[in-house]
């Protein structure tokens, strides 16, 4: 058993074997192997408070469901189990994916990594420009005459409308 | 607390957000969103593209729209290309376009993009128009258009290879009839590939010399009944034939052939399944991509259009099918228009 303390000083307890899906946690457990209790207290403080709740709920799930067998012998139906549970785990505000993603990608969770990205080039996908900077909070920091002349005329086929 | 800040992710997270969109509009309007995001999206040295599908009827063009839409998605986009009127187009090759007219170049349609070529020596009027062939791909590969002679009835090949400004002219007698031809040819592997349907077998073509290095006999059936199409492709670094037989609108069967090497003497041999790969043809070529580098698209399958007839037998409609190797089903799929298209994969470089 592991210990996990976030930022707001919370601690987590995890099997060890569930938190070696993260490559970061189990290069560190492999580091301080044969060395007192003490040091099997791993801090995650650099990631968001509510994530690695997230993030051990999402490690449960797949520890049940080695990625291996998932790919080798998994009958269609658990295959389209796991996938309908992934899509309820993502779908989530945008904010959280973000934290998501930060924490998968340095605690080193491949597979939580893609998943996230995915869901959000799906939440990007025939999304404008100004759609996308609404719901990502980002303020248009092009210049005026950037905006007016030089990015549509690059592609311009993009921004003209399309029709079905 | 962290403040949660998208325009300030690390490069390299939103290089892979971006990588993850395939479709090349979205990934345009990625670009667009803000500077850290226009920086993190570099659109050379990025995956491969979700092939779109030009709407020409795989035929030619004269101009100066050109109609796209991004596949399976049920959308068309018009790119006007104001200089491309006038044009004599086809391909596609790659993200290129081939304008046969002299003075010969090819085109970007996506950015609008005109590389010139060097003039073909023997195009004269008498000829038909350049088709160009190969292997779509890859870019370094020498670009090879072909054409037809009509009054010495010769299949005129053009090659030319990167760094050289002249093309490499190799004229071909063989007994098949140019459409024929059109589909079963193939850059691969430092050759060049041409299959004689009526003559039953392939001719080794080496590009430097234009000579003849030898054939490769086939056995498979000729039946004069069905309305065959051939293709040839590079999939998964192996060199494949595939013969669509048609009878009566109806597809009859789809055979595809691998060409063994040296080291078993050069043969083609029938293959059932392609594993994780998907074959695009269209009127006169194809070729083949690995499905996992497109999240959703089935592997193992083959991409084509299928004309049905219709009440109007002038006017047969143009499917997008999917046929699955696995199961030997075919499924029609989402395209918004009645003509067949051709597939073109888009860049913007």
């Amino acid at each position: 058993m592991i210990t996990l303390i976030s930022s707001d000083k919370r601690k987590f307890h995890v099997l060890e074997e569930v938190a070696n899906q993260s490559l970061t946690i189990r290069d560190v457990i492999e580091d301080r192997r044969g060395r007192r209790r003490a040091d099997r207290i791993i801090l995650v403080t650099n990631i968001n408070s509510k994530i690695p709740e997230k993030v051990i709920v999402y490690w449960l799930r797949h520890f049940l469901m080695p990625e291996e067998i998932a790919h080798a012998s998994m009958s269609h139906k658990k295959a389209e189990k796991l996938k309908k549970w992934e899509a309820k785990f993502f779908d989530t505000d945008i904010d959280t994916l973000n934290d998501l993603i930060l924490a998968a990608d340095s605690l080193d969770i491949p597979s939580l990594f893609d998943g996230a990205c995915e869901k959000v080039s799906d939440i990007l996908k025939n999304r404008s420009a100004e759609e996308v900077g609404e719901i990502s909070k980002i303020e248009n920091e092009f210049t005026h005459e950037e905006e007016e002349e030089e990015i549509p005329s690059e592609n311009a086929w993009v921004w003209r409308n399309e029709f079905a | 607390m962290m403040v949660t800040d998208w325009a300030h992710l690390p490069y390299d997270l939103l290089y892979m957000i971006s990588t993850k969109l395939s479709d090349i509009s979205d990934f345009i309007r990625f670009s667009a969103v803000c500077n850290s995001w226009r920086s993190s999206a570099a659109p050379a040295d990025h995956a491969p593209r979700l092939p779109w599908i030009l709407d020409n009827d795989g035929g030619f063009l004269v101009k100066a729209d050109v109609r796209l839409c991004p596949s399976f998605s049920n959308k068309i986009y018009t790119i006007r290309v104001p200089h491309a009127y006038n044009m004599l187009l086809s391909g596609p090759s790659d993200c290129f376009l081939l304008n046969s007219k002299k003075p010969i170049s090819l085109l970007n349609p996506f950015t609008g993009n005109e590389i010139p070529l060097p003039p073909l020596r023997r195009q004269t009027k008498k000829l038909y128009p350049i088709i160009f062939v190969g292997n779509r791909l890859r870019s370094e590969d020498p670009l090879v258009v072909l054409t037809f002679d009509v009054k010495s009835c010769d299949h005129i090949l053009g090659v030319l290879r990167q760094g050289d400004d002249e093309w490499l002219v190799i004229s071909l007698r063989v007994s098949f009839g140019i459409a024929t031809l059109l589909g079963s040819f193939m850059y691969y592997k430092g050759h060049l590939y041409a299959h004689a349907q009526f003559d039953r077998h392939t001719l080794v073509i080496d590009p430097t010399s234009g000579k003849t290095v030898f054939t490769i006999r086939t056995t498979d059936r000729l039946n004069n009944n069905h309305d065959v199409k051939e293709y040839m492709m590079e999939s998964d670094e192996k060199l494949l034939r595939v013969i669509k037989r048609i009878e009566n609108y109806q597809i009859e069967s789809f055979e595809i052939y691998q060409l063994d090497g040296p080291e078993k003497g050069y043969r083609w041999t029938r293959i059932w399944d392609i594993n994780d790969q998907m074959l695009f043809l269209e009127s006169y070529s194809g070729f083949s991509v690995k499905s996992t580098n497109f999240h959703g698209l089935r592997g193992n399958c083959i991409y084509f259009f299928h004309y049905q007839r219709t009440t109007n037998p002038l006017h047969p409609r143009a499917r997008l099918c999917r046929y699955d190797l696995g199961n030997n089903e075919i499924r029609i799929l989402p395209y918004p228009s009645n003509r067949a298209g051709a597939w073109i994969i888009p860049c913007i470089h």
